[in-house]
Protein backbone atom coordinates (compact mmCIF):
# COMPACT_ATOMS: atom_id res chain seq x y z
CA UNK A 1 0.00 0.00 0.00
CA UNK A 2 1.43 3.21 -0.70
CA UNK A 3 1.17 6.49 0.98
CA UNK A 4 0.67 9.57 -0.72
CA UNK A 5 0.87 13.52 0.98
CA UNK A 6 -1.63 15.28 -0.98
CA UNK A 7 -2.28 19.02 -0.42
CA UNK A 8 -0.72 18.48 3.10
CA UNK A 9 -2.33 15.20 4.41
CA UNK A 10 -0.67 11.89 3.99
CA UNK A 11 -3.07 9.55 2.63
CA UNK A 12 -3.30 5.19 1.94
CA UNK A 13 -4.03 3.95 -1.40
CA UNK A 14 -4.80 1.21 -2.39
CA UNK A 15 -3.78 1.38 -6.02
CA UNK A 16 -0.90 -1.05 -7.11
CA UNK A 17 2.40 1.32 -7.65
CA UNK A 18 2.45 1.28 -11.12
CA UNK A 19 -0.53 3.00 -11.14
CA UNK A 20 -0.49 6.75 -12.73
CA UNK A 21 -1.15 9.53 -9.91
CA UNK A 22 -3.72 11.32 -11.91
CA UNK A 23 -6.27 8.06 -11.34
CA UNK A 24 -5.62 7.91 -8.26
CA UNK A 25 -6.61 11.40 -7.62
CA UNK A 26 -9.34 11.54 -9.11
CA UNK A 27 -10.89 7.79 -8.59
CA UNK A 28 -9.53 7.28 -5.20
CA UNK A 29 -9.07 10.12 -3.99
CA UNK A 30 -11.74 12.37 -5.46
CA UNK A 31 -9.63 14.77 -6.09
CA UNK A 32 -10.95 16.09 -9.69
CA UNK A 33 -9.50 19.41 -9.92
CA UNK A 34 -6.93 17.50 -12.73
CA UNK A 35 -7.83 16.44 -15.86
CA UNK A 36 -7.46 12.95 -18.17
CA UNK A 37 -7.17 14.85 -21.89
CA UNK A 38 -4.51 12.36 -23.45
CA UNK A 39 -3.29 10.16 -21.31
CA UNK A 40 0.26 10.78 -22.75
CA UNK A 41 1.59 13.34 -21.13
CA UNK A 42 0.90 15.49 -24.68
CA UNK A 43 -1.52 18.19 -23.47
CA UNK A 44 -1.10 19.14 -20.04
CA UNK A 45 -4.72 18.75 -18.49
CA UNK A 46 -3.11 16.12 -15.79
CA UNK A 47 -0.39 18.70 -14.26
CA UNK A 48 0.13 18.57 -10.48
CA UNK A 49 3.23 19.65 -8.74
CA UNK A 50 5.56 17.60 -6.63
CA UNK A 51 8.07 19.09 -4.88
CA UNK A 52 7.12 22.46 -6.62
CA UNK A 53 7.81 20.50 -9.99
CA UNK A 54 5.52 20.49 -12.17
CA UNK A 55 4.58 17.31 -13.39
CA UNK A 56 2.02 15.09 -15.90
CA UNK A 57 0.21 13.04 -13.17
CA UNK A 58 -0.97 10.69 -15.97
CA UNK A 59 2.62 9.60 -16.87
CA UNK A 60 3.99 9.68 -13.48
CA UNK A 61 3.28 6.38 -11.26
CA UNK A 62 2.73 6.56 -7.66
CA UNK A 63 5.66 4.76 -6.87
CA UNK A 64 8.13 7.18 -7.61
CA UNK A 65 6.39 9.66 -5.59
CA UNK A 66 6.78 8.15 -2.27
CA UNK A 67 7.65 10.48 0.25
CA UNK A 68 7.24 13.66 -2.00
CA UNK A 69 4.64 16.44 -1.48
CA UNK A 70 2.01 16.61 -4.35
CA UNK A 71 0.02 19.88 -5.12
CA UNK A 72 -3.49 20.09 -6.88
CA UNK A 73 -5.08 22.92 -7.56
CA UNK A 74 -7.71 21.61 -4.80
CA UNK A 75 -4.79 22.74 -2.31
CA UNK A 76 -4.12 26.26 -3.80
CA UNK A 77 -7.15 27.55 -1.77
CA UNK A 78 -11.34 27.39 -1.26
CA UNK A 79 -14.34 28.40 -2.75
CA UNK A 80 -14.70 30.78 -0.12
CA UNK A 81 -11.00 31.92 -0.16
CA UNK A 82 -9.40 31.16 -3.10
CA UNK A 83 -5.44 31.49 -3.50
CA UNK A 84 -3.66 34.08 -5.51
CA UNK A 85 -3.71 31.91 -8.89
CA UNK A 86 -7.42 30.99 -8.41
CA UNK A 87 -8.28 34.57 -7.84
CA UNK A 88 -6.41 35.61 -10.71
CA UNK A 89 -8.19 33.51 -13.12
CA UNK A 90 -11.75 34.47 -11.73
CA UNK A 91 -10.94 38.12 -12.07
CA UNK A 92 -9.39 37.24 -15.72
CA UNK A 93 -12.28 34.93 -16.67
CA UNK A 94 -10.05 32.99 -18.41
CA UNK A 95 -11.64 29.55 -18.48
CA UNK A 96 -14.13 29.32 -21.38
CA UNK A 97 -14.87 25.18 -21.17
CA UNK A 98 -12.13 25.17 -18.36
CA UNK A 99 -10.36 21.86 -18.86
CA UNK A 100 -7.21 22.91 -19.23
CA UNK A 101 -7.43 25.27 -16.64
CA UNK A 102 -6.30 23.73 -13.54
CA UNK A 103 -3.23 21.89 -15.06
CA UNK A 104 -2.13 25.65 -16.39
CA UNK A 105 -2.84 27.06 -13.23
CA UNK A 106 -0.32 24.06 -11.09
CA UNK A 107 2.25 24.98 -13.99
CA UNK A 108 1.98 28.65 -13.51
CA UNK A 109 2.04 28.20 -10.27
CA UNK A 110 5.20 26.55 -10.36
CA UNK A 111 7.05 29.29 -12.57
CA UNK A 112 5.68 31.84 -9.76
CA UNK A 113 6.72 30.19 -6.86
CA UNK A 114 10.66 30.49 -8.30
CA UNK A 115 9.93 34.30 -9.54
CA UNK A 116 6.58 35.95 -9.15
CA UNK A 117 7.28 38.34 -11.19
CA UNK A 118 7.75 36.41 -14.36
CA UNK A 119 7.28 38.41 -17.87
CA UNK A 120 5.13 37.98 -20.73
CA UNK A 121 7.49 35.83 -22.34
CA UNK A 122 8.47 33.51 -19.55
CA UNK A 123 4.92 32.74 -18.98
CA UNK A 124 4.16 31.55 -22.22
CA UNK A 125 7.55 29.99 -22.16
CA UNK A 126 6.02 28.01 -19.00
CA UNK A 127 2.96 27.01 -20.19
CA UNK A 128 4.31 26.12 -23.59
CA UNK A 129 3.48 22.18 -22.79
CA UNK A 130 0.00 23.26 -22.21
CA UNK A 131 -3.03 22.75 -25.17
CA UNK A 132 -6.24 24.85 -24.63
CA UNK A 133 -8.49 24.29 -27.47
CA UNK A 134 -10.93 26.97 -26.88
CA UNK A 135 -8.14 29.50 -27.72
CA UNK A 136 -8.91 31.50 -24.63
CA UNK A 137 -4.37 31.60 -24.35
CA UNK A 138 -4.46 35.70 -24.34
CA UNK A 139 -6.79 35.35 -21.07
CA UNK A 140 -4.84 32.62 -18.90
CA UNK A 141 -1.35 34.50 -19.40
CA UNK A 142 -2.91 37.55 -17.92
CA UNK A 143 -4.09 35.71 -15.24
CA UNK A 144 -0.93 34.82 -15.04
CA UNK A 145 0.35 37.43 -14.89
CA UNK A 146 -2.21 39.06 -12.42
CA UNK A 147 -1.35 35.95 -9.91
CA UNK A 148 2.24 36.88 -10.16
CA UNK A 149 0.87 40.78 -8.84
CA UNK A 150 -1.21 39.17 -6.11
CA UNK A 151 1.36 36.73 -5.11
CA UNK A 152 3.80 40.24 -4.53
CA UNK A 153 1.05 41.55 -2.88
CA UNK A 154 -0.23 44.40 -5.40
CA UNK A 155 -3.93 44.22 -4.43
CA UNK B 1 28.78 -10.34 20.68
CA UNK B 2 26.48 -7.64 22.38
CA UNK B 3 23.46 -9.16 21.16
CA UNK B 4 24.94 -8.52 17.18
CA UNK B 5 26.64 -11.45 14.65
CA UNK B 6 30.12 -11.29 14.06
CA UNK B 7 30.33 -12.45 10.55
CA UNK B 8 33.30 -14.09 9.64
CA UNK B 9 36.25 -12.84 8.45
CA UNK B 10 37.65 -15.91 6.47
CA UNK B 11 36.67 -17.73 4.09
CA UNK B 12 33.43 -17.96 5.26
CA UNK B 13 32.88 -14.51 5.03
CA UNK B 14 29.26 -14.15 3.50
CA UNK B 15 30.12 -10.68 2.11
CA UNK B 16 28.37 -10.77 -1.19
CA UNK B 17 31.33 -8.92 -2.74
CA UNK B 18 34.22 -10.55 -0.85
CA UNK B 19 36.72 -7.85 0.87
CA UNK B 20 40.32 -7.25 -0.20
CA UNK B 21 43.10 -5.20 1.37
CA UNK B 22 41.84 -1.91 0.06
CA UNK B 23 38.22 -1.85 1.06
CA UNK B 24 39.00 -3.38 4.00
CA UNK B 25 41.32 -0.67 4.69
CA UNK B 26 39.05 2.22 4.04
CA UNK B 27 35.87 0.45 5.73
CA UNK B 28 38.38 0.18 8.91
CA UNK B 29 39.31 3.70 8.51
CA UNK B 30 35.65 5.27 7.66
CA UNK B 31 33.14 2.50 8.93
CA UNK B 32 32.26 2.52 5.36
CA UNK B 33 33.44 1.05 1.57
CA UNK B 34 31.67 1.09 -1.72
CA UNK B 35 29.74 -2.25 -2.41
CA UNK B 36 29.84 -2.93 1.62
CA UNK B 37 27.08 -2.10 3.86
CA UNK B 38 28.76 0.26 6.60
CA UNK B 39 29.69 -0.68 10.23
CA UNK B 40 26.93 -1.17 12.78
CA UNK B 41 27.06 -2.27 16.26
CA UNK B 42 29.68 -2.82 18.49
CA UNK B 43 32.11 -2.46 15.24
CA UNK B 44 31.30 1.30 15.46
CA UNK B 45 33.11 1.34 18.36
CA UNK B 46 36.20 -0.15 16.71
CA UNK B 47 36.00 2.01 13.62
CA UNK B 48 36.31 4.71 16.52
CA UNK B 49 38.99 3.45 18.45
CA UNK B 50 41.17 2.76 15.07
CA UNK B 51 40.93 6.54 14.60
CA UNK B 52 43.98 6.83 16.62
CA UNK B 53 45.74 4.02 14.91
CA UNK B 54 48.60 5.51 11.57
CA UNK B 55 47.47 4.80 7.79
CA UNK B 56 50.60 2.08 7.94
CA UNK B 57 49.30 -0.04 11.04
CA UNK B 58 45.76 0.07 9.16
CA UNK B 59 47.05 -1.33 6.06
CA UNK B 60 48.67 -3.78 8.30
CA UNK B 61 45.82 -4.91 9.63
CA UNK B 62 43.78 -5.20 6.83
CA UNK B 63 46.15 -7.33 4.89
CA UNK B 64 46.17 -9.46 7.53
CA UNK B 65 42.38 -9.78 7.77
CA UNK B 66 42.09 -9.85 4.03
CA UNK B 67 44.57 -12.88 4.17
CA UNK B 68 42.19 -15.40 6.05
CA UNK B 69 39.79 -15.74 3.08
CA UNK B 70 41.90 -17.70 1.74
CA UNK B 71 39.60 -18.59 -1.61
CA UNK B 72 40.88 -18.29 -5.03
CA UNK B 73 40.97 -14.78 -7.03
CA UNK B 74 38.71 -16.46 -9.27
CA UNK B 75 36.27 -17.83 -7.25
CA UNK B 76 36.28 -14.80 -5.25
CA UNK B 77 35.47 -12.70 -8.37
CA UNK B 78 32.34 -14.90 -10.04
CA UNK B 79 31.32 -13.80 -5.82
CA UNK B 80 31.64 -10.32 -6.62
CA UNK B 81 30.04 -10.58 -10.20
CA UNK B 82 26.97 -12.48 -9.48
CA UNK B 83 26.34 -10.05 -6.26
CA UNK B 84 26.91 -7.21 -8.53
CA UNK B 85 24.60 -8.85 -10.92
CA UNK B 86 21.73 -9.51 -8.61
CA UNK B 87 22.21 -5.63 -7.32
CA UNK B 88 21.90 -4.74 -11.17
CA UNK B 89 18.53 -6.90 -11.64
CA UNK B 90 16.81 -5.35 -8.53
CA UNK B 91 17.51 -1.82 -9.85
CA UNK B 92 16.28 -3.02 -13.14
CA UNK B 93 13.32 -4.63 -11.29
CA UNK B 94 12.10 -0.95 -9.86
CA UNK B 95 12.93 0.30 -13.50
CA UNK B 96 10.65 -1.93 -15.04
CA UNK B 97 7.83 -0.36 -12.70
CA UNK B 98 8.97 3.04 -13.75
CA UNK B 99 8.76 2.24 -17.29
CA UNK B 100 5.07 0.36 -16.85
CA UNK B 101 3.74 3.95 -15.46
CA UNK B 102 5.68 6.36 -17.13
CA UNK B 103 6.83 4.71 -20.81
CA UNK B 104 4.67 2.18 -21.86
CA UNK B 105 1.73 4.19 -23.19
CA UNK B 106 3.51 5.05 -25.86
CA UNK B 107 6.18 2.84 -26.55
CA UNK B 108 4.45 -0.14 -26.47
CA UNK B 109 2.41 1.32 -29.24
CA UNK B 110 5.03 1.62 -31.37
CA UNK B 111 5.37 4.32 -34.57
CA UNK B 112 2.54 2.55 -36.54
CA UNK B 113 -0.60 3.45 -34.18
CA UNK B 114 -1.54 7.10 -33.16
CA UNK B 115 0.10 8.31 -29.74
CA UNK B 116 2.63 5.79 -30.16
CA UNK B 117 6.26 5.84 -30.15
CA UNK B 118 9.48 4.26 -31.06
CA UNK B 119 9.89 0.54 -28.97
CA UNK B 120 12.74 1.38 -26.88
CA UNK B 121 14.18 -2.23 -27.98
CA UNK B 122 15.70 -0.32 -31.43
CA UNK B 123 16.83 2.82 -29.64
CA UNK B 124 19.97 3.87 -30.73
CA UNK B 125 20.32 5.25 -27.54
CA UNK B 126 20.22 2.37 -25.11
CA UNK B 127 23.25 0.68 -27.34
CA UNK B 128 25.94 3.09 -27.06
CA UNK B 129 28.72 3.29 -24.62
CA UNK B 130 27.31 5.52 -22.35
CA UNK B 131 23.83 6.65 -20.82
CA UNK B 132 24.39 10.30 -21.27
CA UNK B 133 21.95 10.15 -24.66
CA UNK B 134 19.55 8.69 -23.01
CA UNK B 135 19.51 10.45 -19.43
CA UNK B 136 19.36 13.52 -21.02
CA UNK B 137 16.88 12.40 -23.62
CA UNK B 138 14.18 11.14 -20.21
CA UNK B 139 14.97 14.18 -18.64
CA UNK B 140 14.23 17.13 -21.44
CA UNK B 141 12.25 15.13 -23.60
CA UNK B 142 11.80 16.02 -27.25
CA UNK B 143 10.88 19.50 -28.21
CA UNK B 144 10.38 21.07 -31.82
CA UNK B 145 12.09 23.78 -32.31
CA UNK B 146 9.48 26.53 -31.24
CA UNK B 147 6.59 27.03 -33.82
CA UNK B 148 7.43 23.87 -35.61
CA UNK B 149 5.57 20.90 -36.12
CA UNK B 150 7.51 17.58 -34.56
CA UNK B 151 7.98 14.74 -32.97
CA UNK B 152 7.22 15.46 -29.11
CA UNK B 153 8.06 13.58 -25.45
CA UNK B 154 7.03 14.83 -22.37
CA UNK B 155 10.37 15.70 -20.14
CA UNK B 156 10.65 13.77 -17.01
CA UNK B 157 12.97 15.68 -14.77
CA UNK B 158 11.00 16.91 -12.26
CA UNK B 159 8.60 13.54 -12.05
CA UNK B 160 11.68 11.15 -11.63
CA UNK B 161 14.53 11.80 -8.62
CA UNK B 162 18.36 10.79 -9.85
CA UNK B 163 17.96 7.76 -8.38
CA UNK B 164 14.77 6.74 -10.32
CA UNK B 165 15.89 7.90 -13.20
CA UNK B 166 19.11 5.85 -12.69
CA UNK B 167 16.76 2.66 -11.92
CA UNK B 168 14.79 3.10 -15.21
CA UNK B 169 18.39 4.03 -17.34
CA UNK B 170 19.74 0.15 -15.60
CA UNK B 171 16.50 -1.29 -16.78
CA UNK B 172 16.02 0.28 -20.46
CA UNK B 173 19.97 -0.94 -21.16
CA UNK B 174 18.89 -4.03 -20.51
CA UNK B 175 16.73 -4.44 -23.64
CA UNK B 176 19.33 -3.28 -25.81
CA UNK B 177 21.03 -6.87 -24.90
CA UNK B 178 24.22 -5.06 -24.50
CA UNK B 179 26.31 -5.13 -21.25
CA UNK B 180 25.34 -3.25 -18.29
CA UNK B 181 26.66 0.27 -18.21
CA UNK B 182 29.16 1.30 -15.20
CA UNK B 183 28.15 4.07 -12.76
CA UNK B 184 24.64 5.02 -14.31
CA UNK B 185 24.14 6.77 -11.02
CA UNK B 186 27.16 9.22 -11.50
CA UNK B 187 26.42 10.14 -14.57
CA UNK B 188 22.77 11.00 -13.65
CA UNK B 189 24.54 12.73 -10.79
CA UNK B 190 26.63 14.78 -13.29
CA UNK B 191 24.09 15.58 -16.00
CA UNK B 192 21.42 16.93 -13.11
CA UNK B 193 23.99 19.01 -12.13
CA UNK B 194 24.75 20.33 -16.03
CA UNK B 195 28.18 18.86 -16.25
Amino acid sequence: MAKLDVNGRVLEVQADGATPLLYVLRDELGLNAAKFGCGLGQCGACTVLADGEAIFSCITPVSVLQGRKIRTVEGLGTVEKPGPMQQAFIEAQAAQCGYCIPGMMMRAQALLERNAGASENEIRAALQPHLCRCGTHMRIVHAVARAGELMRGKS
Amino acid sequence: MEGWHAPALNSASPSPVPWTVETLQTYLRHGIADLHAQSAGPMSEVVHDLSQVNEADLRALATYIASLDTRSDADRAKLREAALARAGASKAQHGNAIYDGSCADCHNRGRGEQGGALELPLGTALTIPTPRNLATIIREGIVPPEGERGAWMPAFAGALTDEQLTELLVYLRALSGQPAWRDVAGEVKKISRGD
